[in-house]
């Protein structure tokens, strides 16, 4: 009997999420996305074995050789392959665009829930200071940043993720507002629960739904913010295989092999376009109101 | 004194809005006994829910504000207790249970877990000690202990308050403080709760102040009873004074509302005339005599003192209280 009945339990949790699937994978637009993403996550791990050449290696001798079937892609100014260096590309987005997000998500957990249960002049002081975050241009703080700190991979990603905290605090305080007016909050303040526990065991686990919303959207952004830092030359140097600075790179040849600059475009589009699909899919699925 | 659990002495407390108090309670006093019950009566927006909560000190602040007065839980001023202090007081020594189960537990946790929480936060026990616990409480409210790994949302409303009673009743508290424990369900399961209540109090001999607005509730489970008008006590007794010797006007009229099974077909129930007050803004006087029969000038013009016409039996009235105390 107490196997049955936790197998039950055990089955209840699993409906949930099965629920949340159902209800994406109703939505094509989603599943396409969602297909996108997880056909980006595949080329970015197996990168070493798709690719068909070292994405670094100069072959002097083949410069800007038109996309044939030795060179997918064709090959740019160095004479390397450019399939092998968008495939390799997928890596920097991807780890870009998933630290950057998380950065942003666990800054806004802890900012937006602090503001958000203790009210009054806390809230007012750390939503104000996110105000005057968000009223700089998020590339722009991005780029202050980055002269300050230097360029490279890490810095990029630490100059992205403060400029999306902000956002974050917004919607981690909203969700956790509406929480809190909850009977079992004060319920778990009855049983002589901390604040601390309260925030942790109670109001950010039950707000964690717009979160993971906001979160996935955010890796687009982050993916797109990051390409147009190196393209302005800052953010991820060259001769790193990243899409921006692959972009920025190719630039001078433009007029004469526009493929150089199709590829790498290309791969930003159907990335953030697959991305943002599944985030909404995903926000639609999470929300109880537009289920029908 | 000494053998009183609960002693509240002129307890005042208002809200603010836009800088404009909101008079909840008013200069309200009431002791409880070890093992006693009492039972405290009002209409809606009284001030008995901030009574209680007050009385863990749960009042929203800042909007909310204690003006004055003191909470002795044994002897201790719970308003000047420091947070570590009350959190070691919430849940150990004064448990509370919700008007409204569906909404009083965590959706994210196991039922369990609710339960095993409260006894790992005011006992040193190991995880698998407050599982064991956890289990039993649930026995003793009547659901399985096979049933630890459910969540909320399996639950109809009767369990779910069932567990909300294991949560409250888990560290033996001295005081147990149940907020209408039985609005929010259907008029069956309200009986077996209560019983449950009862046998429980019963069984760990723990205090229990119980707010409601059902009389019949009061007559079946209280030793003494307290009847709250805008935030005041306006008679307190035993049951027994108040059901069959009840004289402040106010109680009266309560009890005229109640229907009644011999009464004649056709009768009209009595309703008390007018709405309970604008806390906002109370009349001067008694804050009753706009809905009294029986106002005098005196009424409208300074607010009685709670008079003592039998041994416990106190009535804050000009006109019952004095002219019983004259006699």
């Amino acid at each position: 009997m107490p196997d049955i009945m936790e197998n039950s339990a055990e089955l209840k949790k699993q409906n949930q999420l099965l629920e949340v699937w159902k209800s994406l994978k109703k939505n094509r637009l989603a599943v396409f996305g969602l297909c996108l993403t997880i056909l980006l996550i595949l080329v970015a791990i197996f990168a070493d074995v798709i690719a068909p050449y070292d994405p670094y290696s100069n072959d002097l001798a083949n410069t800007f050789c038109y996309p044939c079937r030795a060179h997918l892609f064709g090959t740019d100014n160095m004479g390397r392959d450019q399939f092998s260096r968008v495939v390799y590309g997928a890596r920097i987005s991807l780890l870009v665009g998933i630290s950057t997000s998380l950065f942003g998500m666990i800054g806004g957990i802890i900012l937006g829930s602090i503001a958000g249960y203790y009210g009054s002049h806390t809230e007012t002081v750390i939503m104000r200071a996110m105000d005057i975050f968000m009223a700089i241009p998020g590339t722009l703080l991005a780029m202050s940043i980055m002269a300050v700190l230097g360029q490279g991979v890490g810095n990029t990603i630490l100059a992205l993720g403060i400029g999306a905290v902000p956002r974050f605090t917004r919607v981690v305080r909203s969700a956790v507002l509406g929480v809190k007016g909850n009977e079992y909050i004060e319920a778990a303040q009855a049983i002589g629960a901390s604040s601390f526990r309260i925030i942790t065991k109670y109001i950010v686990v039950n707000s964690l739904a717009p979160i993971i919303v906001q979160t996935t959207m955010n890796v687009a952004s982050a993916i797109l913010a990051a390409t147009s830092l190196s393209f302005i030359g800052l953010g991820v140097q060259p001769p790193t295989a990243e899409w921006g600075s692959m972009l920025s790179a190719a630039r001078p040849y433009i007029r004469d092999y526009g493929f150089l600059v199709l590829y790498p475009g290309l791969a930003i589009m159907a990335t953030i376009f697959g991305l943002n699909l599944f985030g909404d899919g995903l926000r639609d699925a999470l929300d109880p109101r537009l289920k029908n | 004194m000494s053998e009183n659990l609960l002693d509240i002495k002129n307890l005042t407390v208002y809200y603010y809005r836009d800088g404009k108090p909101i008079k909840a309670v008013n200069d309200l006093s009431f002791s409880l006994g070890k093992g006693e019950t009492l039972g405290l009566v009002g209409e809606t927006g009284a001030g008995k829910t901030t009574t209680a909560k007050a009385i863990l000190k749960l009042v929203p602040e800042p909007q909310g504000k204690y003006e004055s007065g003191e909470i002795l839980l044994d002897g201790k001023d719970v308003l000047k207790m420091s947070k570590g202090q009350l959190r070691r007081m919430r849940g150990h020594d004064v448990a509370m249970i919700f008007q409204d189960p569906m909404t009083s537990l965590n959706p994210v946790l196991t039922v369990g877990e609710q339960i095993a929480e409260v006894v790992r936060l005011h006992s040193k026990v190991s995880r698998a000690e407050a599982t064991k616990k956890a289990q039993e409480m649930l026995e003793m409210v009547g659901i399985s202990g096979s049933r630890y790994t459910a969540y909320p949302h399996e639950f109809s409303g009767g369990m779910k308050q069932r567990v909300v009673i294991a949560i409250a009743l888990a560290c033996n508290p001295r005081l147990l403080i149940a907020d209408e424990p039985t609005t929010a369900l259907d008029v069956t399961i309200q009986a077996q709760v209560l019983e449950l209540i009862k046998d429980l109090k019963d069984k760990f001999n723990t205090s229990m102040l119980l707010i409601t607005h059902d009389l019949g509730i009061v007559a079946e489970v209280c030793d003494k009873v307290a009847v709250i008008y805008a935030g005041e006590i306006v008679e307190s007794g035993t049951a027994e004074d108040i059901f069959d010797r009840g004289t402040h006007p106010y109680t009266e009229g309560l009890f005229n509302c109640l229907p009644r099974l011999d009464s004649e077909e056709g009768e009209r129930l009595n309703p008390i005339k007018g709405l309970a007050p604008d806390p906002m803004n109370l009349p001067a006087g008694c804050a009753f005599h706009p809905r009294c029969p029986y106002a005098t000038d005196a009424c409208r013009q300074s607010n009685p003192k709670p008079v003592e016409i039998e041994p416990g039996h106190f009535v804050k009235c000009h006109v019952r209280g004095i002219g019983k105390e004259d006699a």
